[in-house]
């Protein structure tokens, strides 16, 4: 038998019988390229060994566990989109949805188009419209409005996501007031449905984010 | 590793299923339906229950990975790569990605990390002074990797053993596996492939397991010792055209 397969050999038992199996103790028995060797065999079988099986009395205080807390204070929070961002934020600046919209629409150079406007800002509100589309400058904008910073609307809603694109039907039901109320019955079209070719504001909501530094 | 919750319909488990689950199942969750659970019961406000959930996955696989690391990196740095490669899984998953096969993922990762060090490495060679300049030339620190710097550094050596095994045939691939790589007997080693192979004629012999490994390790060699040799050295810059001499 080689040496470099005794070596080895010697190593998968150890390891199996659930021994430090450090492999620096076998690596500096083997020279050159017999080395090499022991330390490719070795790296291909710890990527296909089966995991340690659960040891709760090895786990408590070990770097695994500490591992984990710290996973769990950074993960353990239920992700908020723009549904609970947005909404939390206008509900702390007091300012009614329409308000927001008018706001917005001024803000993007969009009075008049308040309809539209209000539409694409309502599917932010209710996490149904693709995050990365909408551009930087509806962020901006909307950050100006509540007092906060473009980048943390923009994370909160690449963390939750879209669940579905809103009907002009199913924002008739979510909103309120007179915008929406005008959005339902004459309610522009959603981007694509009849075909007219986009427009600034569905550019801006849809379009996609432009190159910016986060 | 056994699923038994494999092929339930009831996926992810409502809350009231999670105690039972935590008590009985978790250890014999495969590593995806773990992530599954872990995000199901964040979902559920249960942070306890994904606490669980990871204390299982990554009690399964860090310290395998601390030794992976450690055959290319100093310990101390294997330690800290380990943590940060399974840190990063786990937050791939946490962020919606959709996780196929997460030990692939992890040896995805860990690749990287470990290239990065070396990158990161060669980046402050020029910026770091000499190790003489700091009176540490005496040879009292040792070697700080397992294996001496070489070329195949910030590679993962698994990566070539995987491309010798691909260039063999099914069936030999699955030999040389078991037997050169997981430690099977070469008698196991035979039956499994004659097992997985049924219809193969003549089937497996011992001895055809061995001559297989044997060409394998041969051949796994030489792809190392020709991933180990350093680069051709590049032609020296072109200088000025040498003077002719001057004439007394």
């Amino acid at each position: 038998m080689s040496e470099v397969k005794r070596l080895f050999a010697e190593y998968v038992a150890e390891h199996r019988a659930g021994g430090e199996a450090d492999p620096a103790a076998y690596l500096e028995r083997a020279e050159g390229t017999d080395r090499l060797e022991l330390a490719a065999l070795i790296d291909a079988y710890l990527s296909r060994a089966p995991g340690r099986e659960w040891d709760p009395q090895a786990y408590a205080g070990s770097p695994e566990q500490r591992l984990v807390e710290r996973l769990v204070r950074e993960l353990g929070e239920a992700p908020e989109g723009w549904s609970a961002v947005l909404v939390r934020l206008r509900n702390e600046a007091k300012l009614h949805r329409d308000e927001v919209v008018r706001r917005l629409a001024r803000a993007l150079g969009l009075a008049g188009r308040e309809r539209k406007v209000a539409y694409y800002y309502n599917q932010m509100e209710h996490d149904q419209i693709p995050p990365e589309g909408v551009s930087w400058r509806v962020l901006d904008a909307l950050a100006a409005i509540f007092g906060t910073s473009p980048q943390r609307l923009r994370q909160a809603g690449r963390l939750a996501g879209p669940q579905g694109v809103a009907s002009a039907p199913a924002y008739a039901r979510l909103a309120s007031g007179d915008l929406a109320e005008a959005v339902a019955q004459g309610a522009p079209a959603e981007p694509g449905e009849d075909e007219q070719p986009l427009d600034e504001v569905d550019r801006l909501f849809t379009g996609g984010e432009e190159e910016r530094g986060e | 590793m056994g699923d038994p919750l494999a092929g339930s319909s009831v996926w992810p488990p409502r809350r009231d299923q999670m105690g039972f689950q935590r008590r009985y199942d978790l250890d014999r969750l495969a590593d995806e339906r773990l992530l599954d659970y872990a995000l199901a019961a964040r979902a559920a406000g249960d942070r306890d229950t994904m606490a669980d959930a990871l204390a299982r996955l990554v009690f399964r696989y860090r310290a395998d990975l601390v030794r992976r690391a450690s055959i290319k990196v100093p310990r101390a740095d294997a330690e800290e790569i380990a943590s940060e490669t399974m840190a990063d899984a786990v937050r791939a998953s946490f962020r919606g990605n959709t996780i196929a096969a997460f030990r692939a993922l992890v040896t995805r990762i860990l690749r990287r990390r470990i290239a990065d060090y070396y990158e990161r490495r060669e980046r402050s060679v020029d910026e770091v002074p000499l190790a003489d300049e700091h009176g540490d030339a005496d040879g009292a620190r040792g070697p700080d990797v397992a294996i001496a710097p070489d070329e195949t550094a910030g590679v993962l050596l698994a990566d070539l053993v995987k491309r010798e095994l691909e260039s063999l045939s099914a069936r030999h691939r699955r030999a040389a596996e078991l037997y050169a790589i997981e430690g099977a007997s070469a008698a196991e080693a035979a039956a499994c492939v004659n097992a997985e192979f049924p219809d193969e004629d003549p089937q497996m012999s011992e001895i055809n397991v061995h001559q297989i490994a044997s060409r394998f390790r041969e051949d796994l060699r030489r792809r190392l010792a020709e991933a180990d040799a350093p680069p051709p050295a590049r032609p020296p810059a072109r200088g000025p055209e040498p003077q002719a001499p001057a004439q007394p």
